[in-house]
């Protein structure tokens, strides 16, 4: 049971977050002018004269499942475990087309719900024979989507746990980050500490 | 008996002490800050403005050329630049700190009203300390230190206003940005001072985030 990847979308359909534990593939660095600038220092595109950004301190130590061939055999009885959004060539998109395509298939699965059923009811998760993504959307637009492996439930309310403490604590009521900016993501220091604190914290987070 | 009379005037005699939202106050000084930019940048291109117009009607010698291409002025127009956004920078920390030290006074006007007069400064200073602190930002003051010869040194290892404060472009990005919200604390320090009676100086220094301490210099004949 374990948890792969947090996307924070706002309500101008940007992902203005991202951070990610256990990935079997590296994501590949969006290209120029493809994400926000703050989103995370992992994805960025690269500044032109080729330094990378200052990594992180909490950038996931991916090479504990990472493979040259994404496929991972693990000891035990596990079955291998795949990029849920890699290209069907196997060769992985860059950060930005991934992002979108997250938010594609939340924003397709919403309306659908809401034309089936009308307007109260919600889409919160779903699940395919790998992994499961459970969607958190709050009042002013923010959509916290969160992928983990397929056994796990009721990640809405660890969610809705995020939102309630370090989003608002260090997003909402921090003066140096533009929330609602259509070019800037929210990422800093302390969002990204307390969140993995808590992720890390959590009993289905192996 | 009548009981109605009796607590109105309890009431009138001990009003109940008001308070403000820790949240909205937040929200408050995040907006104030962004209005107060904007104000001061329009202040600043006014006054420059009318010292052009100045300038071209004779009144006032020209000013300095702003940019040169020598090579040997490069060094002249970095520093113009510097010395522009330092100007604006000034220029928003100065109406934080005016603001702080109106909030400062009125609010100890409130807070001393059922106290005797100070003995000396360094009493003000432990007022502020203990009092003022806990009224403002919930705790008290970590640790003071003083000469004996009118300068205190006041420093708080987690101060309130600069808590929450962290940017994505790194510790130090978010300290240069951190030393503007520590004005209007520190306007109200002054304030606070000024009302009780000790005129002087309030300088807010911040190390490391999200320690903050404050250098009180006050005249010495008190």
């Amino acid at each position: 049971m374990t948890i792969y990847s947090l996307y924070i979308y706002d309500r101008h359909c940007a992902c203005v977050y991202y951070q990610d534990w256990h990935r079997t593939k590296q994501p590949k660095r969006a290209g120029e002018g493809g994400i926000l600038n703050a989103v995370s220092q992992a994805v960025s595109p690269l500044t032109p004269d080729g330094v990378a950004p200052t990594p992180s301190a909490f950038t996931s130590p991916r090479n504990t499942l990472s493979s040259t061939t994404g496929l991972v055999v693990a000891v035990g009885e596990d079955p291998p475990v795949q990029d849920p959004v890699e290209h069907a060539r196997s060769s992985t998109l860059p950060f930005d087309e991934e992002a979108k395509l997250v938010y594609g298939v939340i924003l397709s699965l919403r309306n659908m719900v809401k034309k089936l059923s009308g307007r109260d009811e919600q889409f919160t998760c779903y699940r395919t024979s790998t992994y499961r993504l459970h969607l958190y959307e709050t009042v002013s637009g923010y959509k916290f989507v969160m992928l983990s492996d397929a056994a796990t439930e009721g990640l809405r309310f660890v969610l809705r746990q995020i939102y309630n403490g370090p989003f608002l604590d260090f997003v909402v009521r921090n003066p140096l980050v533009l929330m609602d900016s259509q070019v800037q993501g929210i990422d800093n220091d302390y969002f990204r500490a307390s969140i993995d604190r808590l992720v890390r914290g959590l009993s289905v987070f192996n | 008996m009548q009981p109605a009379p009796a607590s109105a005037l309890s009431t009138l005699a001990d009003p109940p002490t008001r308070m403000v939202d820790g949240a909205v106050m937040d929200y408050f000084l995040i907006e104030a800050v962004n209005a107060l930019r904007v104000s001061s940048a329009v202040a600043a291109a006014r006054a420059k403005k009318i010292e052009c117009d100045m300038a071209e009607a004779g009144l006032l010698p020209p000013p300095p050329p702003a940019k040169q291409q020598n090579t040997r002025d490069s060094i002249s127009s970095t520093t113009g630049k510097i010395m522009g956004s330092v100007d604006e920078e000034e220029g928003i920390r100065s109406r934080l700190e005016a603001i702080g030290m109106h909030v400062g006074g009125n609010f100890v006007e409130r807070l001393c009203c059922d106290r005797s007069l100070f003995s000396d400064s360094l009493d003000a200073i432990k007022f502020v300390c203990k009092e003022l602190w806990v009224s403002c930002w919930d705790k008290q003051v970590d640790n003071l230190r003083t000469n004996h010869r009118g300068v205190y040194v006041l420093q708080d290892n987690a101060f309130k206003p600069i808590a929450r404060i962290s940017s994505w472009e790194g510790r130090q990005e978010a300290l240069k940005r951190a030393k503007l919200y520590v004005a209007l604390p520190a306007g109200i320090i002054r304030g606070a001072l000024s009302r009780i009676g000790f005129h002087g100086t309030v300088v807010p220094e911040i190390t490391t985030l999200p320690q903050c301490t404050f250098q009180i210099k006050l005249p010495k004949n008190t």
